[in-house]
């Protein structure tokens, strides 16, 4: 069932440390695992919104993780939401069946969130990918718009532009004129 | 972009925003109404967006990659422990594959020991081989000379190779296995059936009167052999073909041997003077042999 946490950000901002080297490249894995698996998960249910998909995907990120690791190079949280994000836009492109637009009102009945809530969480889930990922990684991830555009390969000015374009149309998708 | 633009993307991000920029902000703010319902919207749209539920993770996830990550090290031993193995059976082939490759062309060699002594009937015979033929065979054995591979006996790699084909039949192999029979042309042994698919070839193409560079052939199944001639293509001269081969100097094969000292090149010139009176066959000997064995 839903699980609504209220301080998201402050838990992925407390799993940011890089795994510590001298451990053991499963111990590594297993800590990379802990530490990010929920974070990254919603991140790729927000982004396709099929929990197979997500699942899948996760999976090939921490794998991604774990050959870097053998290969010792560094592995963070930017990584990680990268990896996931391009592995999200390849079933993107391979035009995967994502589960239809999710139903707030699932969340609604078990934790009553305020009408506000539910309205804008109705309209986030009719954002475009582009516009739900970039609002997804700074609201609730909690990554700064330069780390953002390091992950999307993008300068951080880029992002901020982005982000400012997205709140835009997701203030104009539930009713308020921008 | 206008001061009004900046502040809104400031807005956008207020979270981040240093302590310079929220000043800055907090002034515009002040000043304009528009911008102050604009902010507190983009906060209520965090505030919203922090709410969405956070989905327990499946736990799969940890079980999968794990599993994936062990398969991974197995594969990995595998092929460590594949690769030894590999590589040692594929020295193996390439070993196997040379010495095949060796010892396939190192019979050619050997047969041109044979060559120098057969080769004298036919250097001394009016009839050389037909000259189609002959650059043909010259031009099978060029890259083994140029090679350095040949070892002719005597005379210009080239030459000696010219001839060589044709006398390896005709001194060493030829009474055992002659060429023209039919159950040889098809089912010969390994090392014979090159040689003597050119050597009957020669023959195809020769005319009634150039039998005599066989002159072996009368001595073990010379009528058959002899006879080649009378196939279709020889057909207009008859009477030559059995004449011819009796005219050879040379009988049985212990005579052909020694005498090979004349070299294939006055041949050359004969070949030139034979070749009008060549009908141009295009059939090979082998083929035309069973007809010759019949016309008997």
């Amino acid at each position: 069932m839903w699980q609504v946490r209220e301080g998201v950000i402050a838990s992925v901002l407390q799993v940011r440390p890089v795994p510590d080297a001298a451990l053991s490249i499963d111990e590594q894995l297993n800590r990379l695992i802990s530490d990010h698996e929920r974070a990254l998960y919603n991140f790729l249910l927000a982004l396709v919104r099929d929990p197979e998909v997500a699942l899948d995907c996760a999976q090939d990120t921490f794998l991604r993780a774990y050959e870097n690791l053998r290969k010792n190079r560094p592995v963070n949280a930017p990584w990680l939401f990268k990896v996931a994000r391009n592995r999200a836009m390849d079933e993107f492109r391979r035009g995967s069946k994502f589960r239809p637009e999710s139903d707030p009102t699932d969340a609604v009945q078990v934790h009553e969130p305020t009408d506000r809530n539910l309205a804008v969480r109705q309209a986030f889930s009719e954002l475009s990918p582009s516009d739900r990922e970039v609002l997804y990684l700074f609201d609730v991830a909690g990554f700064k718009t330069d780390e953002i555009g390091q992950m999307l390969g993008v300068r951080g000015s880029a992002i901020r532009q982005r982000l400012s374009r997205a709140r835009v149309r997701l203030r104009q998708a539930y009713g308020v004129e921008p | 972009m206008s001061a009004h633009d900046r502040f809104q993307e400031m807005m956008a991000r207020r979270r981040e925003l240093s302590a310079d920029e929220k000043q800055k902000l907090e002034t515009h703010l002040g000043a304009c109404s528009d911008c102050t319902v604009r902010a507190e919207a983009y906060a209520a749209q965090s505030a919203a967006l922090r709410t969405i539920p956070q989905e327990p993770v499946p736990g799969a996830l940890r079980a999968r990659v794990l599993a994936a990550t062990r398969e991974r090290q197995v594969q990995g031993r595998r092929r460590l422990h594949l690769f030894p193995a590999l590589s040692a059976s594929a020295a193996a082939l390439l070993v196997a594959a040379i010495s095949v490759f060796a010892w396939s062309h190192r019979p050619q060699g050997g047969n041109q020991a044979v060559i120098p002594p057969a080769s004298t009937p036919r250097a001394t015979s009016p009839a050389a081989p037909h000259p189609v033929s002959r650059h043909h065979v010259s031009g099978r054995h060029h890259t083994p000379t140029k090679k350095g591979k040949a070892t002719s006996p005597g005379g210009t790699p080239s030459q000696s190779r010219a001839s060589g084909p044709s006398f390896t039949v005709a001194g060493g192999p030829v009474p055992t296995h002659p060429p023209g029979l039919p159950q040889n042309s098809g089912t010969a042994d390994s090392s014979f059936p090159t040689a003597a698919a050119v050597t009957s070839a020669l023959l195809g193409h020769r005319p009634a009167g150039s039998q005599p560079r066989h002159p072996a052939a009368p001595a073990v199944n010379g009528p058959p052999q002899i006879a080649g001639p009378p196939h279709p293509t020889a057909a207009p001269r008859p009477p030559s073909a059995p004449v011819a081969p009796p005219s050879t100097p040379s009988g049985p094969p212990t005579g052909s041997a020694p005498t090979a000292t004349p070299p294939a090149t006055p041949g050359t010139p004969m070949a030139a003077a034979s070749l009008p009176a060549t009908p141009t066959p295009t059939a090979p000997a082998t083929i035309a042999a069973p007809s010759v064995t019949t016309t008997p």
